[in-house]
C-alpha cells in the first residue's frame, strides 16, 4: 500500500510512469482525481447512485490503457476524456436521458444573473428555473459550459477532452450561453 | 466501507488487468499512417486517370463497346472512395 505523503511527492505523469512498473501506485492517481470526476459525472448527467460504477470502469479503463496515454498532453485531460466518453456510453447503454442534479447550481445562477441583468428575481426562484433550462439545454452546450464553469479547464484543455478544434470549442461556448439565456428568459416568462 | 482506490486496486488485482503494451498502439497508429499513405497514393494513380480519361483517353474505345459510362465514371468513383477513406483515416 502507498502512503499519502509518498504520492504527494510525484507529479502526474510521474505516478504514470511508476504505475506501469507497480500497479499499487495507481492508488494515488485514483485518490487524486476521483473526487472531481464524480463530480464531473455527475455533472455530466449520471445518476449519484452509478456514478460510482461508472467513476471505477473510467479509472479500469484508464489503467488498462496507460500506455496509450501521450505524454505531451495532460494526464488530468486525458482522464477527463475516458470519463467524458464513459459516462456518454454509460447513457447510451441504459438508454436515459441524462438529467441535471438540483444541487450545486451556484455557477450556472451567476451565469442567468449576468445573462439577464435587468431581471430581479429570488434565489430560490432563479435556482428552480436555471435547474429547468438545463435540463433542456442540448447535451453538447451543456458538457462546454461544465468543463469551463464548473471544471475550470481552459479552451487548450477543453480541446483535448472534447477532441475538437479550439475554435469549435470557442463558438460551442458561446452558442451554449447564448441557448441557456433564452431558456432561461423563457422559464422566468412563464 | 473501502475507497473507490482500494475497490479499483482490487479489481485490478483479482482481474489480473495489466495495462496493455505500448507496441499495439504503435502498430495502430503505423497502421493508419499506412493506410493513410496508401489511399494518398491511390488518389494520386486516381487523378492521373482521371486526366488520361478527360485529355485523350481512349474514349472511343470504350465508347464503341458501350462501355464509356462505366469506365468514364470508375476514376470519379475511385476518387471519392478515397477522399471517404482519406477522411476515417483522419478522424
Amino acid at each position: 500500500m502507498i502512503l499519502e505523503n509518498e504520492c504527494q511527492k510525484f507529479s502526474d505523469e510521474a505516478l504514470v510512469e511508476r504505475v506501469l512498473t507497480k500497479s499499487d501506485y495507481y492508488a494515488c492517481l485514483v485518490n487524486r482525481y476521483s473526487e472531481a470526476l464524480g463530480r464531473y459525472v455527475v455533472r455530466l448527467g449520471a445518476n449519484p447512485v452509478d456514478a460510482e460504477d461508472v467513476l471505477q470502469e473510467v479509472f479500469l479503463n484508464a489503467y488498462l490503457h496507460l500506455n496509450s496515454f501521450d505524454k505531451n498532453l495532460k494526464f488530468s485531460s486525458w482522464l477527463y476524456r475516458i470519463a467524458h466518453n464513459q459516462t456518454i456510453s454509460a447513457f447510451r447503454k441504459t438508454n436515459v436521458r441524462p438529467t441535471v442534479e438540483l444541487t450545486d447550481l451556484e455557477p450556472w445562477q451567476e451565469m442567468a444573473r449576468e445573462s439577464c441583468p435587468g431581471v430581479k428575481i429570488d434565489q430560490a426562484m432563479l435556482s428552480q428555473k436555471v435547474a429547468l433550462a438545463l435540463d433542456r439545454l442540448d447535451q453538447k452546450y451543456r458538457e462546454v459550459l461544465i468543463l469551463k464553469f464548473f471544471e475550470d479547464k481552459d479552451y487548450n484543455e477543453m480541446s483535448d477532452i472534447l477532441k475538437k478544434p479550439m475554435g469549435t470549442i470557442a463558438t460551442l461556448v458561446n452558442r451554449a450561453k447564448k441557448q441557456l439565456t433564452g431558456l432561461v428568459e423563457k422559464e422566468l416568462l412563464q | 466501507m473501502s475507497t473507490i482506490s482500494e475497490k479499483v486496486l482490487q479489481k485490478i488485482k483479482q482481474g489480473q488487468i495489466k495495462p496493455l503494451p505500448r507496441w499495439q498502439y504503435l502498430l495502430s497508429l503505423g497502421g493508419r499512417w499506412f493506410g493513410f499513405g496508401l489511399l494518398l497514393l491511390l488518389a494520386v494513380c486516381s487523378l492521373g486517370l482521371l486526366w488520361y480519361f478527360w485529355s485523350d483517353g481512349p474514349w472511343f474505345v470504350y465508347g464503341h463497346f458501350g462501355f464509356g459510362r462505366i469506365f468514364g465514371g470508375m476514376p470519379l468513383l475511385l476518387l471519392g472512395l478515397i477522399i471517404v477513406g482519406c477522411c476515417f483515416s483522419l478522424g
